[in-house]
């Protein structure tokens, strides 16, 4: 893997840490190999050099009844180069001492009589074996420097470990080998991967990837749908929002155009007029665009507290009280009592604005807008109603689109206002549903809210 | 010259008529397709400036009808949508012209009137007959070289002649495309300006069929230029 832009200190090479984890397995699992042959080696070993031992005596007895008699004490030469380390004493019934070997020392080798016995001397361990013939006037003693044993087992154990240390080096660079091997799969995913450039959002080809990464592959092909279909959603609303605009801006310019051209101030007034209508239009667009992209956080709603709606309705209704009174239009809230909502109060106001604004523009000069919130089993309904055009029932699903607009209302919304209540109503979990006005005429707006606690 | 604009928006369409109306045209709008179909089924519009984006009716879906009547007269598109692809498409579909949101008044106007010239195929942007001379876009007319002042409806009426050299134009004709439909002319509108065409042109120019209309007769052109 070649995480080259990771930081540093941080990752590991999966690659080195197999290569590690191999060489530990093999090394441990050889040690341990010949920790048990040195064992066993020893064990072995030492059953073999008492019987020896024991032989040895045997013969030396043998010899010593008939030829021993009388040899004043004696010392025999040792040739081999263990010769130092094995040694014989022989000694008649009174203590006295018939021969030995020049390695062995003048002392007693041990105090037993009979069979094996461990004993030091001068800092060195013996194993000695004792013998005496049958009437007990000769006793002969075997001896040997307990460390031949250990030199001798250790040597097998040792050359049992020559090979490993010629053939770890060529261990790791098999090991090494094979594990590129088979992780070349993953490198050439994380390649693929790393090649892309930063739109190209198809699923990576998933097919020859081992199944060890396949759920990786999979997590990420569904991180790339995500995305590919977020950006699409902001593409495809950049590219409306701009078209948008287009519109109201050749409005504003023909107009300039216009009234530059006119000749008379009749036409001139009407067309400067229409020129600050566009331009005021173009502004409130610009404003519900930002308001749309504000209500698109990811998740949820960031500040969620319990909202009275009834106080909230009154406080939109007040604030549009001047554009009711300049056309005329009657406006009653009813709501008898703080209705409490769990949401975003900023939101819930945009989402009570849009719908007294939609209200105001579309009804007529004298007409009337009701405004009621109730609660009814903690849950909450809030209501719109005017009596102005209304939206035939056919349109009623599609109102919500964003810059979708009912036509031949003489007004020139942002196409937004709806899209605008319609985030608010998801965000909070609520419904919302389109209805004819009162006594069939006009149009009612219902939001209804889950209890809250519930949402 | 009656022309139809279709366009949703009301500041915009707004907007064009006045702008296409102060260019001499005498402009009709309407904000969905399927107002603009049936404008189109009854009055003789010269040419149609038609948005995109319509509600009822797309513009591309009632451009596609007009053509598959057979109706052969110049369509300007007006879009916001300016990818190669949606110009092909529209110019595919059988507009003859494009122009992309926002755009100028000054250019709309010249595209329309370059529009009409080529659907009358005519070459020269100034109409001439004999020493007479009219131009569309500076909206001037010369005799023999001399300027003559024409009011809006008289330049209108003459140009509509001229455009229809050998044909006769019966009042009606002449009256739609003198006026708007919510403008409702006096009976005898035609004759005035007929009259006082006369006046300042010469009595021999325009000619009079009984029952019938007027008529700039052919006979008497002179090659161009």
């Amino acid at each position: 893997m070649t995480g080259a832009s990771a930081p540093p200190g941080k990752t590991f090479s999966l690659r080195g840490r197999l290569i590690a984890l191999f060489l530990l397995a093999t090394t441990v699992t050889w040690a341990a190999a010949a920790f048990l042959s040195y064992v066993d080696a020893r064990k072995e070993i030492g059953e073999m050099m008492d019987a020896q031992l024991a032989q040895s005596a045997e013969i030396l007895l043998a010899q010593a009844g008939h030829e021993l008699d009388d040899v004043p004490v004696a010392e025999t030469p040792a040739g081999h180069r263990y010769g130092r380390k094995v040694a014989f004493q022989i000694w008649d019934s009174r203590g006295r001492l018939l021969l030995r070997s020049e390695s062995a020392p003048a002392e007693r080798l041990t105090d037993r009589v009979d069979g094996f016995a461990d004993r030091r001397l001068d800092g060195r361990t013996w194993r000695v074996y004792s013998r005496s013939d049958r009437d007990r006037k000769v006793l002969v003693q075997v001896g040997e420097r307990r460390e031949v044993r250990d030199e001798l087992a250790a040597g097998v154990a040792t050359h049992l470990l020559y090979p490993v240390l010629f053939a770890l080096p060529v261990l790791a660079l098999l090991i090494f080998v094979a594990v590129g091997r088979a992780l070349a799969p993953l490198d050439r995913v994380a390649r693929e991967v790393e090649r892309r450039a930063p739109d190209h959002l198809l699923p990576v080809e998933a097919g020859s990837a081992p199944r060890e990464v396949q759920p990786l592959l999979a997590a990420l092909n569904a991180l790339f749908a995500r995305v590919r279909s977020t950006i699409e959603h902001e593409r495809r609303f950049t590219a409306d929002a701009a078209h948008e605009l287009r519109t109201p801006l050749a409005a504003v310019k023909a107009q300039a155009q216009v009234a530059q051209g006119a000749r008379d101030a009749a036409l001139r007034d009407h067309a400067l007029a229409q020129v600050v209508a566009g331009t005021d239009r173009a502004t409130r667009l610009v404003l519900q665009l930002l308001t749309l992209a504000r209500l698109d956080p990811p998740q949820g709603l960031p500040a969620a507290t319990d909202v009275d709606v009834a106080a909230l309705a009154l406080a939109v209704l007040a604030d549009e009280a001047p554009r009711a009174a300049a056309k005329q239009i009657d406006v009653a809230l009813h709501a008898p009592a703080p209705t409490f909502v769990r949401g975003d109060p900023t939101m819930l106001a945009v989402l009570l604005r849009n719908l007294v604004d939609n209200a105001l523009r579309y009804t007529p000069d004298g007409g009337r807008i009701r405004v009621r919130v109730t609660a009814d089993a903690g849950a909450t309904t809030l209501e719109v109603a005017d009596n102005g055009p209304g939206i035939p029932s056919a349109e009623r699903g599609r109102v919500f689109e964003r810059f979708y607009r009912v036509t031949g209302t003489g007004q020139s919304g942002s196409g937004l206002g709806l899209s605008i209540v319609r985030r608010v109503v998801e965000l909070h979990g609520a419904v919302v549903e389109l209805d004819d006005g009162p006594r069939g005429k006009g149009l009612t707006v219902r939001v209804r809210f889950p209890a809250a606690g519930q949402g | 010259m009656r022309l139809l604009v279709v366009e949703d928006d009301p500041l915009l369409g707004d907007g064009i008529r006045a702008g296409l109306t102060q260019a001499g045209f005498a402009v009709d709008w309407v904000e969905d397709g399927r107002a603009a179909e049936l404008a189109l089924a009854g009055e003789p519009y010269a040419l149609v400036v038609l948005d995109l984006g319509l509600p009822r009716l797309s513009g591309l879906e009632l451009l596609r009808r007009l053509r598959a009547q057979g109706d052969a007269r110049p369509v300007l598109i007006l879009t916001a949508r300016d990818t190669v692809a949606d110009r092909v498409g529209g110019l595919d579909a059988g507009a003859d012209d494009y122009v992309v949101k926002p755009f100028d008044l000054a250019e709309l106007t010249a595209r329309v009137r370059a529009l009409l010239r080529r659907s009358a195929g005519q070459a020269d942007p100034v109409l001439r007959h004999g020493d007479l001379a009219l131009d569309p876009a500076a909206r001037t007319v010369t005799l023999a070289g001399a300027r003559v002042e024409l009011a809006p409806r008289e330049f209108t009426l003459l140009h509509e002649l001229l455009r229809n050299v050998g044909r006769v134009m019966s009042r009606r004709q002449l009256e739609q495309n003198l006026y708007r439909w919510d403008q409702e002319p006096d009976s005898n509108a035609v004759e005035v300006h007929v009259h006082h065409l006369r006046r300042k042109l010469g009595t021999n120019l325009i000619r009079t069929m009984r029952g019938v209309g007027y008529v700039i007769d052919g006979a008497t052109v002179e090659p161009a230029r």
